[in-house]
């Protein structure tokens, strides 16, 4: 997918568009106040759910909670914190984010280096039939069929390898292996590197930026992957935590539970604190998330 | 295809690179296993598939299925839902982010900026899962919106259940989550705007928004195209996760889309073949659709996405 327009370039960009000289006027003020309450607005929800989990079940109910913890009290936490089978779908969800990680990155690099290199003669080919795809899409039903006929129906391996490779990732890490110095390989041909040595020598090292924001960009992919679990995935002990926290949100039976040393709880709390649980790794990592997710919106805008 | 005109020539390449192409096989295996199997897969559409016979063994039916289909009503209300939800979407959440981009981009105050851009990115990393909760929280009839709508004297309404509020939940629920992020890219295009276009505005008079008017915004109207195009091409790709972690069966009506359709009807109640034609359906409209509006944008503005 390549713009020919150019204007998606993100070389020769100026970082002020302004005269430092423009004071302060109307249009400042009222285009600040709207920026500041759109960010309120954005932040509420968080606040909402944040002050919810902290709240009694009585509170929650009667509508007394909104952005500040009504009656504040742990026992929602506790209740979720000692739920034995979110913890496992907690696992369950580490295990597919590193796992998943590492074997997407493998194949997107594997795939990538190739089709980078315009002396390989099925480049075009394979960058056709790669385009193809992303643009048709792939149909739901035949797709649930092919990783049942590959034996993955109620495996984990199913949010790993059918989801292998993401054709937006593999053409961004492609376009920028092909912005490496073609010298810095000719000279290790030179020195007998062969294309393997190159790869994890050179190409590895100096796309460092690129990687980790692919990384990234795999990493909350897994992390956040339910429509595929929800069909490949019915054994509840093999559940990841979107699923698990989906059915706490939606199963009656949650209602009430009686807690010893605790009380009776009511589901609402129960549910706050679940967000939050399922929020906070997101979160946690979210400046990195921010940092790096940036760079590669823009590196996937560069074309060449 | 290559081989078949000069299969020495692929021969000696091969010879002459082997480890690339070695490095291509994982690659190579996963698209053909999980990407053009299930295209052609689509076959099926046209038999009777029954899971126990594989596609081998099944009996054929012909266009029973499409006849079928087209004759359904639930497939003119699924479309007509995700057309409605997709229009909606275009008209509503993909100018939201050109607008926010554009007041984003006047702000001059650095530190002011990255907060605010910070805050606004922040929903797109929250699976759809939490941000449904969130919104069930929210609109909950203890919660915020029956609190604040209850100081003016309204009773308390369960907004979730209500097939008349369902679109602007959706729409703001695309908007809270997605709208931040969208900036991004107007942002990125918005900096690459040569200065001197602006100096020589202002030494013209021309005031702020008149800037944005007759400089911003022509200057990033290539990105628009490209990102427009893109969303047509997906008109009839709502995100699935929205939709199944919003709906629920008292708002069907208006909240049923081709995805939640064959999610419900194929793999949950074992209708593949019917469900595979719906699939195909899709899948070759939007494909039509992407190269059709990639045709117009190149004839009429010069911008394509290949």
């Amino acid at each position: 997918m390549k713009a020919k327009t150019g204007v998606l370039k993100t070389s020769g960009r100026h970082s002020r568009n302004r005269l430092p000289d423009q004071r302060t006027g109307l249009f400042e003020i009222v285009n600040g106040t709207l920026l500041v309450l759109t960010g309120i607005l954005m932040l509420i929800p968080f606040l909402h759910v944040l002050a919810g989990s902290l709240s009694s079940e009585f509170a929650i109910v009667s509508g007394k909670v909104t952005i500040f913890p009504v009656d504040f009290n742990l026992n929602s936490y506790r209740y979720i914190l000692s739920d034995l089978s979110l913890w496992r779908s907690f696992m369950v969800t580490v295990y597919i984010t590193v796992t998943g990680v590492l074997f997407a990155m493998i194949c997107t690099i594997l795939m990538a280096y190739p089709l980078s290199k315009p002396r390989l003669r099925a480049r075009g080919g394979v960058l056709l039939a790669v385009l193809f795809v992303m643009i048709f899409g792939t149909p739901i039903i035949p797709f649930f069929l092919a990783v049942r006929g590959t034996g993955l129906l109620d495996n984990v391996h199913s949010l790993v390898i059918p989801s292998a490779i993401n054709a937006f990732n593999l053409l961004v890490l492609k376009s920028f292996f092909e912005n490496v110095p073609m010298e810095l390989e000719e000279s290790a041909k030179m020195d007998g590197a062969n294309d393997f040595h190159i790869l994890l020598r050179i190409f590895l090292s100096l796309s460092k930026p690129a990687l980790a924001t692919i990384a990234l960009f795999y990493a909350v992919e897994k992390w956040n992957s339910y429509y595929h679990a929800l069909l490949f995935i019915s054994d509840h002990s093999l559940w990841p935590l979107q699923v698990k926290v989906r059915m706490l949100f939606t199963i009656e039976e949650q209602a009430g539970a009686f807690v010893e040393g605790i009380g009776y709880l009511n589901r609402d709390g129960i549910r706050y604190a679940t967000i939050v649980f399922a929020m906070v790794p997101i979160l946690f990592v979210y400046p990195f998330l921010q940092k790096h997710f940036t760079k590669g919106v823009m590196l996937g805008s560069i074309k060449e | 295809m290559i081989s078949a005109v000069k299969p020495e020539s692929v021969w000696k390449n091969m010879k002459k690179n082997p480890l690339l192409y070695l490095m291509l096989i994982p690659g190579i295996l996963f698209f053909l296993v999980y990407r053009y199997i299930p295209i052609g897969g689509l076959v099926i559409a046209f038999q009777d598939y029954k899971i126990h016979r594989g596609i081998m063994n099944s009996d054929w039916a012909g266009l029973r299925h499409f006849k079928y289909l087209f004759a359904s009503n639930d497939f003119y209300t699924i479309t007509k839902n995700t057309l409605i939800l997709s229009g909606l979407d275009l008209l509503i959440v993909f100018p939201a982010a050109i607008v926010l981009s554009l007041m984003l981009n006047e702000v001059r105050a650095m530190a002011f900026k990255r907060t605010i851009q910070s805050v606004i990115y922040m929903p797109h990393f929250l699976s759809w899962v939490i941000v449904g909760g969130m919104v069930t929280a929210f609109l909950s009839m203890g919660g915020p919106l029956n609190q604040f709508l209850g100081m003016f004297g309204r009773e308390p309404t369960i907004f979730m259940q209500e097939s008349s509020y369902f679109r602007s939940i959706v729409i703001s629920s695309s908007i809270w989550k997605e709208v931040g992020w969208s900036t991004i890219i107007y942002l990125a295009a918005m900096s690459g705007v040569n200065p001197a276009l602006y100096e020589a505005a202002r030494m013209d008079g021309a005031g702020r928004m008149r800037m944005m008017w007759n400089i911003t915004i022509p200057s990033i109207l290539p990105t628009i195209m490209i990102l427009f195009l893109l969303r047509i091409g997906h008109l009839l790709d709502l995100s699935f996760e929205q939709i199944f972690v919003l709906y629920n069966p008292a708002v069907y009506d208006v909240a049923d889309v081709i995805d939640t359709y064959i999610y419900r009807t194929g793999i949950m109640q074992g209708f593949y073949s019917y469900t595979a034609a719906i699939g195909m359906f899709k899948s070759v409209v939007g494909f039509v659709l992407l190269v059709g509006a990639n045709y117009m944008s190149r004839r009429m503005t010069g911008s394509s996405l290949y």
